[in-house]
C-alpha cells in the first residue's frame, strides 16, 4: 500500500504545481501574463505583444499642439483664438518638432487655401469660396487681401 | 497551392493542411491501441504478454499527439494560455483536460506496470546513470510481496478503465475537425461512430506491427494465436468502419439530396483518397480473413500487408474528412483543389518528420523500459527445436 500512497502523493504534488503555476499566472494580470512566453522567447514587433506601445515610446511626437508655439508666438495665438482659424497651428504650417531650429514655411499660393476652400461635393459649406476662379485678383495669393490667422468676415 | 473551380466564395481557402489530418490520425491510433489494451486487461487473457509493448507504443504517441496541432499554430508559445484561461463552454478547449487525464493515466499505468522490473533493474543494472534513473522511479519503496502486486493489479484496472474513457472522448475533438465544416457529407451523426471504428482498427492494426517488430528485435518466437486474436479484431472494427462509411454513401446517392451533389462536385478531387480507402479497405479485409488459415512467414507476411494498409486507408479517410471537407464551397457550386507543398511549415516534410516523432521517442522509451528481455542466446539453443517441430 505504501507504493500506491507515493505515488498518489506524487500525482497531487504535480498537479498541485500545475494548479499553483495556473493561478501565479492568473493572479499577475492581464498586462503582464500573455507576454510571458514571448519576452522569454525575445519575440518583439508584428505579432509581438504590445507593438503599439513600443513604437509611441521609441519615436517622438512630431506634431506639438497649439500650446507648444504661444511659447513664443502668443501674440499670433491670440488672435487666432478670436477668428474662425482658431485650429492647430500646424495644421499650415506643418509639425513643428525642433521648430527654433528649423524654419517651418507655409506655402503662400491660391491653391494651398482652395486646399479647404474649394467647393467639392459633400464638403461641409464653411466659407466656401464658389466663385474660386474669378474671386478678387485671380492672379495673386489670398493673402493680399486675408489675414491667414484672422480672416475677415469672421 | 489551392486552385479554384467553378463558384467559390472570394475568401475560400484550405486553412487546416497536412498537420491537421496527422493530429486525428494520431488520436485514432491511440484510441485503438488503449482499446486493444483493454481487451487485454478485461477480456482476453491470452494478449497478456502484449500489455508492456503495448504501453510502450501508445506512450510516445500520446506525447507527440499536439506536435501536429503546435506546429500548425502561428504562436505555439501560447499554447500553454488554453491551460491558464480555460474555456469549459468549448469543446475543442475541454480538449486540454481530456489530453492531460490520458496523459496522466498512461503515466500512471507506466509505472505500475514496470514497478516490478524498476525495483529489479534499480539493483541489477550496471549502467549507473540508468541505474540511479531507475532508483528514482521506484519511489524508495521496494515492496514486491503478493499483496502490494494484487493491489497493482488492482489500480492498472481502474487506471486502464480511465484511460480508456479519455482515448475514447479524445477522438471527438478529432471528428469535430470534420463537422466544424460541417459539409452536407461530413455533417451526419453516423460520422463519429464511424471515426471511432476507423481508429479502433488503424491503432489494432499498430499493435500488430509493432508487435512483430520488438518481437524480432528481442527475438521471441511470435505467437501466432496472438496474432489471430487482433487480427480478429482489426477485421471486425474495420468492416463496421467500413460497412458505416459505405451505408452513408449509399444512403445518400438514393436520396440524391444536397449531400449526394457534394460528393459527386469534390469526387474529382478526392478520387484518390476515397480509392485508396475503398481498396485499401477490401484488400485488408481479404488479407486479415484469410490470414487464419496459414501459417509461418506467410501468416506474417499478409498480417503486415494487411495492417500497413489499414493504416493507410484510415489516414486516406482522415485526409477525405478534414481536407475534403474545407475542398466544397459554401455556395455548394464549386471547389477548391488542394495539393500540399513540399516545403514550408504545412508542407509534406514537416508532415513525414511528425509522422517519425513517435517512432524515434518509441526507441528512447524502449531504451529505458524495454518491454521483453533479450532472448538472444534462448533462441540459439531453441531455434532447432521449434523448426523440427514445425517440419
Amino acid at each position: 500500500m505504501k507504493h500506491v500512497t507515493r505515488a498518489l502523493l506524487l500525482f497531487v504534488f504535480i498537479v498541485l504545481v500545475f494548479i499553483s503555476a495556473i493561478f501565479t499566472l492568473r493572479a499577475l494580470g492581464e498586462e503582464y501574463y500573455p507576454g510571458i512566453p514571448d519576452s522569454l522567447l525575445g519575440i518583439k514587433g508584428l505579432y509581438g505583444y504590445d507593438r503599439n506601445e513600443k513604437v509611441i515610446i521609441r519615436n517622438e511626437p512630431d506634431f506639438l499642439g497649439k500650446e507648444y508655439c504661444k511659447n513664443c508666438h502668443e501674440e499670433i495665438y491670440e488672435k487666432s483664438l478670436k477668428g474662425k482659424h482658431d485650429f492647430e497651428c500646424e495644421t499650415c504650417h506643418g509639425a513643428g518638432r525642433g521648430h527654433p531650429d528649423k524654419d517651418l514655411s507655409v506655402e503662400n499660393t491660391r491653391d494651398f487655401c482652395l486646399n479647404c476652400h474649394k467647393p467639392v461635393i459633400a464638403r461641409p459649406d464653411f466659407s466656401l469660396v464658389y466663385d474660386w476662379e474669378t474671386h478678387g485678383y485671380p492672379d495673386k495669393p489670398c493673402t493680399v487681401c486675408h489675414d491667414p490667422h484672422h480672416p475677415w468676415f469672421g | 497551392m489551392s486552385e479554384a473551380f467553378g463558384y467559390v466564395y472570394p475568401n475560400h481557402e484550405v486553412f487546416w493542411g497536412i498537420l491537421i489530418v496527422i493530429y486525428p490520425y494520431f488520436v485514432s491510433i491511440i484510441t485503438g491501441m488503449v482499446t486493444i489494451y483493454a481487451i487485454s486487461e478485461f477480456w482476453r487473457k491470452e494478449l497478456k504478454p502484449l500489455e508492456k509493448m503495448i504501453l510502450v507504443g501508445t506512450f510516445p504517441f500520446v506525447l507527440s499527439a499536439l506536435l501536429p496541432l503546435l506546429l500548425d499554430l502561428g504562436q505555439p508559445q501560447r499554447a500553454f494560455e488554453i491551460y491558464v484561461t480555460p474555456n469549459f463552454s468549448s469543446v475543442m478547449a475541454v480538449f486540454g483536460i481530456v489530453y492531460l487525464t490520458e496523459l496522466f493515466a498512461i503515466l500512471g499505468e507506466l509505472w505500475f506496470v514496470y514497478r516490478v522490473d524498476f525495483i529489479w533493474w534499480s539493483q541489477t543494472e550496471r549502467n549507473p546513470i540508468k541505474r540511479l534513473i531507475y532508483k528514482i522511479l521506484t519511489l524508495g519503496v521496494y515492496d514486491i510481496s503478493k499483496k502490494a502486486i494484487e493491489i497493482d493489479h488492482k489500480v492498472i484496472k481502474v487506471l486502464t478503465f480511465v484511460e480508456l474513457i479519455a482515448a475514447w472522448c479524445l477522438s471527438y475533438v478529432s471528428f469535430l475537425f470534420g463537422v466544424v465544416k460541417s459539409n452536407p457529407w461530413w455533417n451526419t451523426t453516423i460520422l463519429p461512430v464511424s471515426f471511432v471504428f476507423g481508429g479502433l482498427a488503424a491503432g489494432g492494426a499498430m499493435v500488430l506491427i509493432l508487435y512483430l517488430l520488438f518481437s524480432s528485435y528481442y527475438g521471441k518466437r511470435v505467437d501466432e494465436k496472438i496474432i489471430d486474436i487482433i487480427s480478429n479484431y482489426v477485421f471486425f472494427f474495420l468492416l463496421a468502419a467500413f460497412a458505416l462509411e459505405m451505408i452513408n454513401t449509399i444512403l445518400y446517392a438514393y436520396k440524391e439530396d444536397i449531400a449526394w451533389a457534394v460528393i459527386r462536385i469534390t469526387s474529382t478531387e478526392l478520387a484518390v483518397p476515397m480509392a485508396i480507402a475503398v481498396i485499401g479497405s477490401l484488400e485488408a479485409l481479404l488479407f486479415l480473413r484469410y490470414s487464419r488459415m496459414v501459417s509461418g512467414a506467410l501468416k506474417q507476411i499478409m498480417v503486415v500487408i494487411a495492417s500497413i494498409s489499414v493504416l493507410i486507408a484510415v489516414f486516406a479517410l482522415r485526409w477525405n474528412m478534414v481536407i475534403g471537407a474545407q475542398l466544397v464551397d459554401y455556395s455548394l457550386r464549386g471547389y477548391v483543389s488542394y495539393t500540399p507543398p513540399l516545403f514550408g511549415k504545412e508542407g509534406i516534410l514537416a508532415a513525414l518528420f511528425v509522422i517519425a516523432a513517435p517512432f524515434v521517442i518509441m526507441a528512447i522509451v524502449n531504451y529505458f523500459l524495454p518491454p521483453y528481455e533479450k532472448e538472444v542466446e534462448e533462441t540459439e539453443i531453441s531455434r532447432p527445436t521449434t523448426s523440427v517441430s514445425e517440419a
